[in-house]
């Protein structure tokens, strides 16, 4: 790795697509892969229905858009087509449809975010790097895509299921332990815990801790080699008051976790030593149902299997094409401004990138040499190259108020 | 009076992004429980439950059982005071 970063910090947000967050951007700045505006899909009625930057904070996406496997194989192919036929990204209408007949509202599925309405994220991914290319792992559900980021596999999982228990890989949090290096998951507060419960099983509290935690290590310049940090996942009160939802899961507050993302920034930005050394990744686990236009690629499958029976669309799922998707930010001062990281619309420099390629790059960062992982995790592209050599000025960096 | 103007070749101060709040209203923990949160309720009573199991098949002496009856009792204390 370069060696001026000593610390990679991972955030994961819940449940929207590139588009949704990011796809403004393009009329800013057109390399970014997002919308021109005429992207459409089939209405409830077969006519065709546009994209529309009206998206709100809340209360536009209510019931919960469908992301389990069957849901997104319809939003990925319509009635269009099936595996192994490039998705046609034209479903998601109809797939929203089906949750409340009610043809208005699931054109909601459509709308994206005006890039001044979340400054803070279009803020990041314009002065830092954005990803045109980063997908979720697997086209379903949060936990199964939690997982690549954990352990660079979901063992097979396209669903909710949890049990991790007895298999082949271990976390690349025990993997740094074991290598003798520090990682921990921040999880916000008890109410909220970590969705990662089978490490909580094996290995609290040594892996673990809050995000006050995280706020406190950050200023001591206690934070570890590898962190991976949760938001909030519900409303709750705590001693302090009452406390927002901060995972941008709908239907919470989007602006919420537009604050709990500047905290996380400010938490690294504000220590000098922490913030040249310090490479910080924000990531989505993944689409939520939400629109987007980018046909997700194929990938090296991944030794596993999903039957029929667990995909529930009549056909097994080998974990040989990725998920929709999802925003992608890397920062650090070290990464010149501005920085486009192509995807697949490039097709000689473009790159792939999926949460695989987290422990992929951690264990790179740390030059851990370990054979036993996932092929998936082995073959994922990873992002340390994208540091320079020069350090953008303190003045360079924006702040976050 | 009017502010004096910074020095010509003073460094210029980071761009500043104003982060947007939340608006009070925003809170609502009435809200149903969605498949998430349910599914993480699940997991989490599934891995307390074995937890325990795992431990209670581990005592084998009274010193090892008065240490989980104390365990025990902590939880179902602390459980109930969460319904108070």
């Amino acid at each position: 790795m370069a060696a001026k970063i000593k610390h990679i910090v991972t955030l994961m947000m819940e449940n929207r697509s590139f588009d949704h967050m990011l796809g403004g951007l393009k009329a800013l700045d057109p390399r970014i892969n997002g919308l021109n505006g005429d992207e459409s899909n089939p209405g409830s009625d077969n006519n065709p229905v546009q994209v529309r930057p009206d998206a709100e904070y809340q209360g536009q996406l209510d019931p919960d858009p469908d992301h389990h496997f069957p849901g997104v194989n319809l939003q990925l192919y319509g009635d269009e087509g099936a595996p192994p036929a490039e998705p046609t990204m034209t479903g998601f209408i109809k797939s929203y449809f089906q949750q409340r007949r009610d043809a208005n509202h699931s054109q909601k599925i459509l709308y994206y975010f005006k890039p001044e309405k979340i400054p803070i994220l279009t803020g990041l991914a314009r002065n830092y790097a954005v990803f045109n290319g980063w997908f979720s792992s697997i086209p379903g559900p949060t936990l199964c895509n939690r997982a690549f980021a954990h352990y660079g596999t979901s063992f097979g999982q396209v669903g909710m299921n949890l049990f991790y228990l007895n298999v082949p890989y271990a976390s690349i949090y025990e993997r740094m332990v074991n290598a003798g290096h520090t990682s921990k998951l921040y999880y916000f507060d008890p109410q909220s815990s970590s969705l990662e419960v089978v490490n909580l099983l094996k290995n609290q509290p040594k892996l673990f801790g809050l995000f006050e935690d995280f706020l406190s290590d950050c200023k001591k310049n206690r934070l570890p080699e590898y962190s991976f940090v949760e938001p909030n996942y519900s409303d709750h009160d705590s001693d302090g008051g009452e406390i927002l939802a901060s995972d941008q899961h709908p239907d919470h507050h989007v602006l919420a976790g537009e604050a709990f993302i500047a905290q996380v920034y400010n938490a690294i930005r504000k220590n000098p030593e922490l913030w040249k050394s310090t490479l910080l990744l924000i990531t989505y686990d993944e689409h939520g149902g939400i629109y987007d236009h980018v046909p997700p690629p194929t990938c090296t499958p991944d030794g596993f299997e999903a039957k029929a029976s667990d995909t529930g669309t009549g056909a097994p799922f080998f974990f040989d094409r990725l998920g929709v998707r999802v925003p992608a930010i890397l920062i650090s001062p070290w990464i010149p401004k501005g920085t486009v990281i192509p995807g697949p619309e490039d097709p000689v420099n473009g790159r792939v990138f999926e949460h695989a390629s987290i422990p992929a790059t951690v264990m790179k960062a740390f030059g851990i040499d370990d054979d036993n992982r996932s092929p998936r995790e082995k073959a994922a592209d990873t992002f340390l190259d994208f540091l320079s050599d020069t350090m953008r000025p303190d003045n360079d960096c924006p702040v976050l108020k | 009076m009017a502010k004096s103007k910074k020095a010509a070749g003073a460094p210029k101060s980071p761009d500043v992004i104003r982060v947007l709040r939340p608006p009070k209203d925003a809170f609502n923990k009435a809200r149903p429980v969605s498949d998430l949160l349910w599914t993480q309720v699940e997991h989490l009573a599934a891995v307390v439950r074995r937890a325990i199991d795992d431990r209670r098949r581990a005592v084998n002496t009274e010193g090892e059982a008065s240490a989980f009856i104390a365990k025990m009792t902590n939880i179902l204390n602390s459980l109930n005071d969460g319904d108070s």
